[in-house]
């Protein structure tokens, strides 16, 4: 029984967006597909919250890290200007 | 033969004639290495993250190739460090092997070779990109509903 209640807190429906939605690709040049798996000071979010398989996670943290040097996205926070 | 993508970020205020140079610079280049030139394309203005060299905004292109050998890869390379109005460049192995034909057609099916609008008009593709970039902004902060964990971990980090 205490094993289906562990289950149960699986049952969020957290499961990897890639793997769900085949026509979404990872690329690093979209950086409206990235933004959701960072934080606001531009930090990349683990894998045991964004919910993403091992696979897509790495994709992920692969285009994001392209992305900051083509200055798609900011490395810190503390490089946005300040209005 | 290896494919190939780069994207560099040139300075914004460019002329058509600086343009269109680069891209026969970049074109001769990989024909002259016999490399195949699948496009280059323009992906419009955009503002940068952080500034590079000063600017904040830059025209960024991205060149999809085709390459049988690395010489290609480093001639392009060494050109855009020697050009300076070249702000950054980034290369990416698309695929280990690739058939020239078979990926053409492609590119042709899914239309991957077209600039963007922003190109056409520089007034009103920065009016648009304005436009566009707000429109951003609203669907990410309404669209998205982060997870608790998310703001935990950010109001840790602040």
């Amino acid at each position: 029984m205490s094993f289906k209640k562990k289950n149960h807190k699986n049952a969020r429906g957290r499961c990897c967006r890639f793997c769900s939605e085949k026509d979404l690709t990872i690329d690093y040049k979209d950086a409206k597909v990235l933004k959701p798996y960072l934080t606001e000071r531009g930090k990349i979010i683990p894998r045991r919250i964004t919910g993403n398989c091992r696979y897509h996670q790495g994709q992920v943290t692969i285009a994001i890290k392209r992305a900051r040097v083509l200055a798609i996205i900011p490395f810190t926070a503390t490089q946005l200007p300040l209005l | 033969m290896r494919e190939y993508e780069t994207v560099l970020i040139t300075t914004p205020n460019l002329s058509e004639q600086e343009k269109s140079d680069m891209k026969d610079k970049v074109a001769g280049l990989i024909k002259q290495h016999d490399g195949h030139l699948f496009y280059a394309r323009s992906m419009g203005q955009k503002s940068l993250a952080y500034p590079i060299n000063k600017k904040n905004k830059g025209v960024y292109t991205c060149i999809n190739y085709a390459a049988a050998n690395t010489q290609v890869v480093n001639q392009l390379e060494r050109m855009f460090r020697l050009d300076e109005t070249v702000l950054r460049f980034l290369t990416v192995v698309k695929a280990e092997t690739v058939d020239v034909n078979v990926r053409q057609t492609e590119i042709a099916a899914k239309g991957e070779a077209a600039d963007a609008v922003e190109t056409s008009a520089v007034n009103v593709s920065a009016k648009k990109m304005s436009d566009s970039t707000n429109d951003v902004k609203k669907e990410e902060t309404t669209s998205e509903i982060r997870p608790k964990a998310v703001a935990e971990l950010e109001s840790k980090e602040a």
